[in-house]
């Protein structure tokens, strides 16, 4: 019998990174040569890379010790790396004992993440940054207040291992990337300024749920009860393509006993079963609404997201505007979007009494619709409106001058206005209208570097100066909103005012109770803990038959949702670590095996006290994206808690790792505790796995879909290739030793450990990741004594995240350059 | 037509692919004012270099499975594909198989940073990852005029990345990752879409764009002096980016009077995404070829998929496989060979069908892959394992090449450099004749 691939255990994949971010931990481990390395290179290696004979023309003793200037860094490097692999000394000479070894391996280590520190400090300056894709998007939004997609055609991003995508010396910038901004500008000035007369406005009214496929079958109407999975659908033949676009849908719910609000989404597509374009209208919304009572429940939109597909004629006319009911409790019998056409057609008359209908009473569309003429997204940057004074120039002066203070986030300077001034007036010619040519000019703006990059101008001869109230203003607005400061925060600055007395601190705590900063909530969960990880893992379901993939989403929401819940209502970070509640909706509670939630938003749910799902490390989003999509995946697991929680990865593994021995006996029948153990018996490897596993290990009693779990199932090859399987089923370990000695036996173990051992440890890393997230870099010696005072702050302020992220802002790190 | 043999005629060109892409009439069929006044009689060169991750399937010469190896097995003189390369046996006269090529700086990095230097050879040793020119923009910089496009570069996870997870194997003179492409939609619009407007509007509005590029370099140089020197060399990346598209505005202007080729897209699945990932590297293929095929240019790069890429890295579970990754990590595993050697040999075969279109495409006395080099490969051979990179190399017959070979360049253990790979190519092209990067020679076994 043979293990399948499916068992593969990816000793060095999660430890592959060329980075090292954790420059406290690598200044604090190094140590000097003299004491005691030294000497063990001496002994071992003088006699053939000494004075008398250099084999292989390699010398150690005149080595430089000084990674940082001398020349000598990479030849180290290799010595580390023959050190590892037992290479050096050769067989027949003298061998060190384990520990001498692992000394100078160690001290190399040390001396080399040091010097890839200092080679990247930048003097706790960090370095001019450009606005991530997500805030370039935002940005726009708000700018042009009009809601479109404009960073779609631009490149990704990355960022630098256990940092963030805002770290401004990561962030590149490319002449294609500079053209999709340019693209992005225009496609949004032309949306926001319109010319001539209002256009015609199209409207329509519809009760009837219509056959979704009435183009190809006689009409035929369908209830207008829609319970979860299905939608109650309307057709327009006639339809604009662009403008912002109302739809109104009154409604009330139907709820049975121990269900949920059934809740609404409304979409417009052009085909009625891939819902082309696809496109969402606004958000989902709850329906509370009662028979007696019913509601109009409205949702806007703009069509111009759209506009191409839906100014093609298609082969499936008309407009279908959707209105589905997304309730879900994670049952089978729910599929929502359609991926069952013709089962769901014959469902739709038959409602089913136990789950949450909504019943539709009319659907009403109406579009262009504009409240004014001309819209308040044109008269914001054409204030005159349509009327173009007599005076071109001087207007357009006026327009940029207000145009530019919001663009590049305070006034611009006279020379800031002139320059787009002179193109316009240079083209003006070429264009029918004055509104073409402001557009030109405008987009001109936009991919100024005033506007992409957060500048902060500096003389570094002068050494660190204070931030002005505008460069605050934004460095604050980019934290809390991933956008451009609104208005009362510009004004703030205008008056000079934001930095006086307690108005900072004021202007924080607004910005904090504004929705806007769940981006702050989102972009910073996602990053700090990885939360793309779900995405990329597939659950196999022939490991996991039963599981719900729908289930996958409501795991990000949830550790989105409990980062919110903290910094809302003023609790401890501690419950990062171990928690009485979480976050929970019906269908994840229902995968987790708790009873009692209901409905379709998360929601604070207290855990029994013997549950295990407290704290952030046995969420799902943190054991399923941290598996194969068949089994636990130890090692990244425990990479995940020393990088995240603790801010202490450990360093990759060296080049030319050898492979796993699986011919050892039973290797395929052991414990994944065991097959490391296989792995560890390499001395070498042992060394640094004997610090990762125990943070991995004990969470083994969590499978890949993060459930409990005694055993873990295999499937074996009983050929090759891997076409007959069978399953079996391994034991499963979960206790461990601790580099320091501490015993651990399962995942509540390890919490407990992490709050009585690692407190600090995670508060300073709690302090360097929403640091480097607030000030867009990474982390470095400089900032050392900083980070010790926000660490003692936080501390002493019973671990809460809205004081920390006031010390942060209130701290010099923030405010000066 | 006479003094340009390779503007094919549409019927030649039709019978010739075999390919139902409904083109009405090509571009390159015409004669464009510019391709007139360069190097009037010779034959375009092309380079294309496509880069995958993690290694190949590897196993020893008496291994149980080495039939599920990359590398051919040697027999007598000749040479025997394995089950992997089998799709390239109907191209044997286009291709060689080249082992025991690995760059000397890639050594000392780690197993998984190796996809940045594939093909700029740079020292990232100490800490430092400051790249270097990849071989394609050298190439670019010589033969870029004569193509409406300089070089394009793809990538199947976009972007560029980071330093060691790079997401482009294209670098520019200053060691800057120039982003790969990985929308097909907006690949095919950049090579082949249409402006709106008569010449006149088009050549007005490229004025205009050019006139703004102006100001806004005016104004950003003197934005620089305000600044630190740390900000200065990061703000210098936006400079080089205006100047990037003012070159490019400038290029269009140069072009404007010859249309862009008029391909028909309704062959193409633009629509594609990397959740597709067969289909999607069938399309990005299929871009490549049209992008040789219209002469729209000449240099093309590829990063089918980045270390660490993360989209990328998912490709092989479209064959009920595990990640690439997983693949390279488990193939010293019983069945691990067969496993990747699977993937392996869904990454052969897409390459086959790309080579074929080329060779089927007739272009002068010979086809368009007989003036297009292609370079494929992987900067690892097994796991972490930074030697002997399994690579392919296929077509140029007209700048020499002789293929039909399997060459193994490792010598007493040691590998020879693969920049003499790279620079190889250059020079045959009649690019450079000066070395590339850290090379110590040409492989004059490749041709002649």
């Amino acid at each position: 019998m043979l293990p399948s691939y499916r068992n593969s255990l990816l000793i060095c994949s999660a430890l592959t990174a060329g980075y090292f971010s954790s420059f406290v931990h690598a200044s604090a481990e190094r140590f000097a040569y003299e004491e005691s390395v030294g000497l063990l290179f001496e002994k071992y290696c003088y006699s053939c890379h000494g004075p008398d004979e250099q084999e292989n023309g390699l010398r150690v003793d005149t080595l430089d010790r000084d990674f940082v200037n001398g020349r000598d860094g990479e030849t180290w490097h290799d010595m580390h790396d023959v050190l590892i692999l037992g290479d050096m000394p050769p067989e027949e000479d003298d061998q060190p004992s384990n520990r001498e070894r692992q000394l100078m391996i160690d001290w190399i280590t040390a001396e080399l993440e040091h010097a890839t520190a200092v080679k990247r400090a930048t003097g706790g300056r960090g370095v001019i940054r450009r606005l991530t894709r997500y805030e370039y998007n935002n940005t726009l939004t708000d700018l042009l207040g009009i809601e479109l997609d404009y960073s779609n055609d631009l490149p990704p991003e990355t960022a630098p291992r256990g940092g963030f995508q805002n770290d401004g010396s990561i962030m590149g910038m490319s002449g294609m990337q500079l053209e999709y901004y340019l693209k992005a500008a225009r496609m949004g000035l032309d949306v926001a300024l319109v010319d001539g007369s209002q256009p015609k406005q199209f409207y329509h009214y519809g009760t009837c749920n219509v056959d979704r496929r009435a183009d190809r079958q006689p009409e035929k109407t369908h209830t207008n009860k829609i319970q979860p999975g299905n939608a109650f659908m309307t057709r327009m033949m006639e339809y604009p393509a662009t403008g912002p676009v109302t739809i109104r849908v009154k409604a009330h719910a139907v709820m049975p006993d121990g269900k949920g609000p059934p809740r609404m989404r409304v979409r417009l597509g052009i085909r009625a079963d891939t819902y082309i374009p696809g496109g969402q209208i606004g958000t989902d919304i709850d329906i509370l609404a009662t028979e007696e009572s019913p509601v109009v429940y409205e949702f806007k939109g703009q069509l111009d997201r759209f506009e191409k597909v839906l100014a093609t004629p298609s082969n499936f006319p008309g407009l279908m505007i959707t209105v589905h009911n997304v309730y879900d409790d994670g049952s089978d019998k729910i599929n929502i979007l359609d991926l069952r056409l013709n089962e769901q057609e014959r469902q739709l008359n038959n409602p089913d009494p136990c789950q949450p209908w909504i019943v539709v009473e009319s659907v009403e569309f109406v579009a262009p619709d504009y409240a004014v003429w001309p819209p308040e997204h044109h008269t914001r940057i054409l204030f005159k409106g349509l009327e173009v004074p007599a005076d071109e120039s001087a207007y357009a002066e006026d327009v940029l001058g207000r145009f530019l203070r919001r663009a590049y986030r305070r006034p611009a300077t006279v020379e800031e206005i002139q320059e787009p001034l002179k193109f316009f007036n240079e083209i003006r010619g070429e264009y029918d209208s004055f509104t073409g040519a402001i557009k030109a000019a405008l987009a001109m703006a936009l991919i100024s570097p005033q506007f992409l990059y957060l500048v902060e101008p500096s003389d570094e001869n002068l050494g660190a100066r204070k931030l002005t109230d505008f460069e605050v203003a934004s460095r604050l607005s980019y934290f809390l909103w991933s956008t451009m400061p609104d208005e009362e925060l510009l004004q703030i600055a205008e008056k000079g005012r934001l930095l006086k007395g307690r108005n900072l601190a004021k202007q924080l705590q607004r910005m904090l109770e504004d929705p806007k900063s769940n981006r702050f909530v989102q972009r910073f969960t996602e990053q700090w803990l990885d939360l793309g990880a779900l995405d990329r893992v597939a659950i196999n379901p022939q490991f996991y038959p039963n599981f719900n993939e729908r289930a996958i989403p409501d795991m990000r929401r949830e550790t989105e949702a409990f980062f919110a819940e903290i910094l809302r209502n003023d609790l401890s970070a501690l419950n990062f670590l171990d928690s009485d509640f979480s976050m929970l909706n019906e269908r994840l509670a229902k995968h987790y095996g708790i009873s009692g939630v209901v409905g379709t938003s998360m929601q604070r749910t207290p855990l029994p006290s013997d549950s295990k799902r407290g704290g952030l490390i046995t969420q799902g989003s943190m054991l399923v994206g941290n598996s194969t999509g068949e089994d636990s995946h130890p090692i990244d697991r425990a990479v995940w808690i020393m990088e995240r929680i603790l801010d202490d990865p450990p360093p990759p593994p060296p080049a030319m790792v050898p492979d796993l021995d699986p011919e050892a006996p039973g290797f395929a029948e052991m414990p994944l505790k065991e097959q490391l153990a296989v792995h560890r018996q390499q001395e070498s490897c042992n060394n640094c796995h004997k610090k990762i596993d125990p943070w991995g290990i004990p969470l083994e009693e969590f499978d890949a879909i993060g459930l409990y779990r005694t055993k873990s199932m295999r499937l074996m090859s009983k050929d090759k290739g891997g076409a007959r399987t069978e399953e079996f089923h391994a034991p499963v370990e979960v206790s461990d030793v601790m580099p320091d000695g501490a015993e651990i036996n399962g995942a509540q173990s390890l919490k407990d450990y992490l709050l009585e051992t690692r407190r600090s440890d995670f508060a300073r890393a709690m302090v360097v990741k929403l640091a480097s997230y607030g000030l867009g870099r990474t982390l470095e010696f400089s900032d050392e004594p900083t980070i010790e005072e926000l660490t003692t702050q936080f501390e002493k302020r019973d671990y809460r995240l809205d004081k920390l992220i006031e010390s942060i802002v209130l701290s010099e790190l923030f405010l000066t350059r | 037509m006479a003094d340009k043999s390779w503007h094919m005629d549409r019927r030649t060109f039709l019978k010739g692919t075999g390919v139902a892409l409904g083109l009405p009439f090509l571009d390159c069929m015409r004669s464009p004012a510019h391709a007139a006044k360069s190097s009037a009689l010779a034959m375009p060169k092309r380079m294309c270099a496509i880069h995958f991750p993690y290694g190949a399937s590897v196993p020893s010469e008496d291994h149980e499975d080495r039939d599920w190896g990359w590398f051919p097995v040697r027999e007598g003189d000749n040479f025997r594909y394995t089950r992997v390369l089998k799709s390239l046996e109907p191209l044997r006269d286009h291709t060689t198989v080249i082992g025991g090529l690995s760059h000397p700086t890639g050594r000392k990095i780690g197993g998984h940073d190796t996809g940045d230097i594939f093909l700029t050879g740079a020292d990232f040793s100490g800490a430092n990852f400051k790249n270097t020119i990849s071989f394609d923009q050298v190439a670019a910089a010589k033969v870029g005029d004569n193509t409406r496009f300089a070089s394009l570069a793809l990538s199947s996870d976009g972007g560029i990345g980071m330093p060691t997870r790079s997401k482009t194997l294209s670098f520019t003179a200053s060691g800057q990752p120039i982003p790969g492409l990985d929308k097909p939609q907006l690949i095919f619009d950049r090579l082949f879409g249409v402006d709106g407007g008569t010449l006149a509007e088009q050549r007005r509005r490229l004025e205009t764009e050019s006139s703004l590029l102006d100001r806004v370099m005016d104004q950003s140089r003197s934005l620089r002096n305000r600044l630190g020197k740390s900000d200065q060399e990061k703000y210098d990346e936006y400079l080089s980016s205006v100047r990037d598209i003012e070159q490019r505005v400038a290029r269009s202007q140069q072009w404007l009077d010859i249309p862009k080729p008029d391909v028909d897209a309704s062959e193409l699945n633009l629509e594609v995404t990397q959740e597709a990932p067969l289909e999607y590297m069938e399309t990005m293929y299929d871009l490549m070829y049209l992008a040789l095929r219209t002469d729209s240019t000449r240099v093309i790069t590829y990063m089918l998929g980045a270390m660490n890429g993360s989209t990328s890295n998912q490709f092989s579970k479209a064959l009920g496989l595990g990640t690439q990754h997983e693949l390279a990590h488990g193939a010293g595993k019983p069945g691990g060979f067969i496993r990747q050697g699977k993937w392996n040999v869904c990454l052969a075969e897409n390459l086959a069908r790309f080579l074929q279109k080329m060779a089927d495409t007739p272009e002068g006395d010979g086809s368009l892959l007989d003036n297009t080099m292609v370079l494929m490969g992987t900067s690892n051979s097994r796991t972490h394992n930074n030697h002997n990179y399994p690579l392919i190399f296929a077509g140029g017959n007209n700048m020499g090449f002789k293929h039909n070979q399997y060459l193994t360049y490792e010598k007493n253990g040691e590998d020879m450099p693969m920049s003499d790979l790279l620079f190889t190519m250059l020079n045959r092209m009649g690019i450079s004749n000066a070395g590339f990067s850290d090379s110590v020679g040409d492989l004059s076994e490749l041709y002649g």
